[in-house]
């Protein structure tokens, strides 16, 4: 009974945590853009006069979607119209599920791992979760039975599956380094020291593959340079007959791959939540000194590590979303076919000569 | 060394087809004939291979890839008429534009398919070598991308093939589900074990022999025939009547013959199998006879053909069934050759009406392609009648008398249809403005060479027969 | 726990294979099939071969239908099959579905029940999978990626533009 207790309250605060940082990923991008275009930024928002930087923006936002009213066209295939947004939103939420937050901890003599769903196949559950999410958009746009909507979502759909093929082969360089798919173990695999000093970090042993994989998963989020599937300023996308709060969804959606991305770079190629030097013990600096910390400082210390990485990559998304121009399709297609696919094979490639060696 | 000794056929079919396409994709040039020269080159080596390996049973892969001498005699028919369509496609694909590159390449894919297929006794991997061919098949029917017919024959063909490759496959989960393994040998075993409780398994090996059986066109299972040998490019067509109908035989053979000695030869199978052949050579020849096509004509004549070939698998006699497909493989490719052989630009005289007269305007022509169907349709002194007289000699042994009347009528039946193409050639008066382009030594080569091969085998069989026996013998 | 999950996910499954069959929209057919893959997906789960189910959601759900869907919504076929034609098909079909099934019943039936072996629920890790693949099945692994090669061309080449045209 207490594992289901454990595993309900472990469940609930991931979402919280994806959740949370979800709208403030909202506030996060209208600032940095302003900042980008030279502008302030939301900053009206306010409780009793109080507004800190616009930080309830967020909340009015969310509240004036709740609130709109839920139009479905008379012309759409109603199931699938309002099943497509919570597709969407499902697949990727579930996502998170995977991401091992911290090390273990023990409490009460019980060990708990800082990961909701620790299974041997855990990068791939990520990755078929995402597959999947394709699922929202193909739908959406065709059960609006809107021409424009059905053409962003076939561009859509075309898109994530070419770069899903980059996107998978760039990990499988990743996945020979350290030889599991379970990602607390590619986690823990880089913990380790490569000549004594230097942390194996993914993106140290798999350079090409890091490069590849951001790529694709910036992709893979259908946002700027590769926003063809929704085209926010000229060509229409696949939630064109989309309103309220169900727009909303798909609006979260996006915000929401972005923090898995981010998580994923951080767990596969930035070390997860090691420290470097940090073991369970504390600090141990490969020059001798040592920094004797107790657990619950270490796991802090862990977790904090964790989301400093996934904010950076948050910020660093979204600086490429404002400062790149759009791709044109055929470029797109190029790049993913015929430079990062070439490129992930060679990568695993190389990696088997490396390794062989 | 004995393991990749076993590969290096394979491996350099495979790289050959690798490189054809290749340089089709980066050297673009007109003429597409280097291609079949290099293609050609490959064969040979890979000849001079099967030819080291003979006698030495090799193999690899702990055994799944087992090259005993049946494997190799069947390598060697499939590169000789492998090497024959290339060359009577030379002719072809100029006229007819067909694009070169992917027709050397694929062919190559398919030859390297039937090469797995027939060099394994394991069922995963005859499944795999069995796809390969299909896949390259599809691709191969429906090169005339222009052409309305030859679409509707890849879709015909892709349909039909994944249907039958669907059941295959299940009966191979059946298999697997009673078996636990899914070596033929171990397969046939546990049916010996468990003779009780063998209705799955039964169900099982069904449907893969109806899987086959689309493959080499048995009857309820041949509809597709004549549209895909009507619509493919002709020398696809004659590349389909020899080498998927000899693979797929060599399988059902593999699987049946030590099926046969199991003791299950009154078992249902065997009845099942019985029915089917009778009633592949009479439709076969029968509707034959309503034929206007030649193409078509030929698909009932394949037909017909492997219901003979089926008493053989059903006699289990070996020997008499590689020498029908031996024979079978020159004059199929001979008869598809003389058709090629009367063809111009952009234009192929494939209906009856067309042969009219053509005996007297083109002699020697006329005269190779009777021989041909004299061959066919088994008349002394040809490799045709020799075939047919060995199966039903086999099958008499084994008490199949019944079946060999069958067959011995239905021949007498097709027979009418063949010489009915000779009597057009010689007895009417051309009503059709027939006027070809001759000049190409490479055909001329080949429809020398199959001619060659039906008169060889009709008239002084012994060595080959040698050969063959040798190679039917590995199988116990 | 398992036994009812078991129990949705196969009701599920086999509904929606049913909705596939009778749904007059291609569409829906195809969309009824993901449903089944993933549920498909979700037994394999259960049966303790986590690789497979995330494989068969991966490829069958997430990457082939994907393809089918694209193209079945791309060309927005209406019609079916003309309606007297479609009911004798449909009886046919009937009568031979009945004889097919009656035949595997009795298949079954007169199979004795085997005891189910341990050696297929051995190696379902995805490390299992693999040095299988590399070993004892080395084989057919690299026929397929022949296979995989000859189905890539042939594609090519049935849709490719002729040039010279």
């Amino acid at each position: 009974m207490t594992d289901i207790g454990i595993l309900l309250i472990k469940i609930v605060l991931a979402l919280v945590w994806f959740l949370v940082l979800t709208l403030y990923l909202t506030w996060a991008e209208r600032k940095e853009s302003a900042v980008i275009q030279d502008r302030i930024g939301a900053n009206r928002a306010s409780i009793f006069g109080i507004r800190i930087l616009g930080l309830f923006q967020p909340f009015a936002d969310a509240i004036k979607m709740i609130f709109k009213e839920d139009f479905v066209p008379v012309f759409s295939r109603k199931f699938l119209h309002t099943l497509a947004p919570f597709l969407s939103f499902f697949f990727v939420a579930i996502t998170i599920a995977a991401i091992p937050f911290g090390d273990d901890i023990r409490i009460a003599g019980k060990t708990i791992s800082l990961q909701i769903f620790d299974a041997n196949i855990g990068l791939l559950f990520v990755l078929a979760m995402l597959s999947l999410g394709i699922y929202g958009i193909i739908l959406s746009g065709w059960a609006s039975n809107n021409r424009f909507a059905l053409l962003g979502s076939i561009r859509g759909a075309a898109q994530l599956i070419s770069y899903e093929v980059a996107l998978g082969l760039s990990l499988v360089g990743l996945i020979m380094v350290y030889p599991s798919l379970r990602l607390s173990e590619i986690v823990r695999a880089q913990g380790s020291l490569l000549l004594g000093f230097f942390p194996a970090w993914g993106v140290f042993l798999q350079p090409l593959g890091f490069i590849i994989f951001l790529f694709a998963a910036l992709a893979e989020t259908k946002r700027v340079p590769f926003d063809l599937p929704e085209g926010e300023s000229e060509i229409i996308g696949f939630f064109a007959e989309y309103g309220g709060l169900k727009w909303g969804l798909f609006m979260m959606t996006d915000f929401m791959e972005i923090i898995i991305v981010s998580a994923l770079l951080t767990t596969l190629f930035f070390g997860g939540w090691q420290v470097p030097w940090l073991s369970t013990a504390g600090f141990e600096f490969p020059w001798g000194w040592k920094w004797h910390l107790g657990p619950w400082l270490v796991t802090a210390l862990e977790v904090a590590a964790f989301n400093i990485k996934v904010f950076i990559f948050c910020w660093l998304q979204i600086l490429i979303r404002w400062t790149y121009p759009r791709l044109r399709y055929d470029q797109l297609m190029d790049l993913g076919w015929k430079l990062l696919v070439p490129l992930s094979l060679l990568n695993i490639l190389g990696t088997a000569i490396v390794m062989s060696l | 060394m004995n393991g990749f000794g076993a590969l290096a056929p394979l491996l350099i079919i495979v790289g050959a087809a690798l490189v054809i396409l290749l340089l089709d994709a980066f050297l673009k040039k007109d003429n597409k004939n280097y291609l079949a020269c290099l293609s050609l080159f490959f064969l040979v080596v890979c000849a001079v291979f099967c030819l080291r390996s003979w006698n030495k049973n090799l193999s690899y892969f702990e055994g799944q890839l087992r090259l005993d001498n049946l494997a190799l005699f069947l390598a060697f028919l499939f590169l000789i008429a492998v090497a024959f369509v290339m060359f009577i496609g030379m002719k072809y694909l100029t006229l007819q534009n067909v694009p070169g590159g992917e027709f050397y390449g694929l062919l190559l894919l398919a030859l390297s398919g039937l090469m797995i297929m027939t060099s394994s006794l394991n069922f995963i991997v005859i499944f795999l070598g069995l796809e390969v061919l299909s896949v390259s098949s599809y691709a191969l029917a429906g090169l005339k991308g222009k052409d309305e017919k030859s679409s509707e024959s890849a879709i015909k063909y892709f349909l039909m093939g994944s249907f039958a490759s669907a059941f295959l496959i299940f009966g191979l989960a059946l298999l697997f589900g009673t078996a636990h393994s899914l070596e033929i040998s171990a397969v046939l075993s546990s049916f010996r074990a468990n003779f009780e409780g063998q209705l799955l398994g039964l169900v099982g090996l069904g449907l893969v022999i109806i899987g086959f059986a689309f493959k080499i066109s048995l009857v309820p299972f041949h509809m597709w025939t004549p549209d895909v040998y009507e619509g493919a490019p002709t020398p696809v067509t004659a590349f389909f009547a020899v080498g998927p109908k000899a693979a797929g035989f060599a399988v059902l053979f593999r699987i049946l013959a030590p099926y046969w000695n199991e003791g299950f030869k009154s078992g249902r199978i065997f009845d099942v199998l019985w029915t089917v052949a009778a009633l592949t050579m009479l439709i076969g020849s029968l509707i034959g006879l309503r034929q206007k096509n030649i193409k078509r004509l030929f698909a009932y004549s394949s037909i017909a053909n492997a219901g003979y070939m089926l008493i053989a698998v059903l006699a289990g006699d070996g020997a008499s069934l590689i020498f029908f497909l031996t024979v079978y493989l020159f004059m199929g490719i001979g008869a598809f050759g003389s058709l090629i052989a009367l063809s111009k630009k952009d234009r192929e005289y494939t209906d009856l009406e067309d042969f009219a007269g053509v005996g007297f305007k083109y002699p020697w022509l006329g005269a190779i392609f009777s021989v041909f169907l004299l061959s066919l349709a088994g008349f002394p002194p040809t490799g045709g009648f020799l075939a047919k007289f060995y199966v039903f000699v086999g099958a008499v042994r084994q008490d199949l008398t019944s079946l060999v009347i069958i067959g011995v009528l239905t021949s007498l039946i097709s027979a009418f249809y063949y010489l009915r193409i000779i009597v057009y050639m010689y007895m009417r008066e051309p009503e059709r403005d027939v006027d070809i382009e001759i000049e190409n030594p490479a055909l001329f080569l080949v429809l020398f060479l199959c001619l060659y091969g039906v008169l060889q085998l009709g008239i002084f069989p012994g060595n080959v027969l040698y050969v063959i026996r040798q190679a039917a013998a590995s199988l116990f | 726990m398992m036994i009812l999950l078991f129990f949705v996910l196969s009701v599920i499954c086999v509904g929606s294979v049913l909705g596939m069959i009778i749904s007059k929209n291609q569409a829906y057919s195809a969309l009824f099939l993901v449903l089944a893959f993933s549920c498909l997906g979700g037994l394999f789960g259960m049966l303790g071969a986590p690789f497979m189910a995330v494989v068969q959601i991966i490829i069958y759900a997430g990457a082939i239908m994907v393809l089918f869907i694209f193209v079945i919504m791309m060309i927005n076929l209406r019609k079916g099959i003309s309606p007297e034609r479609k009911k004798w098909t449909l009886a046919v079909s009937a009568v031979i579905s009945v004889v097919l099934l009656a035949e595997l019943v009795f298949a079954v039936l007169g199979t004795p029940p085997m005891p189910y072996t341990a050696a297929f629920s051995s190696g379902t890790s995805p490390t299992d999978i693999g040095r299988l693949l590399f070993t004892k099945y080395l084989y057919p692994f690299e026929i397929t990626s022949v296979l995989i090669i000859a189905a890539l061309v042939g594609a090519i080449v049935l849709v490719k533009k002729r040039e010279k045209e």
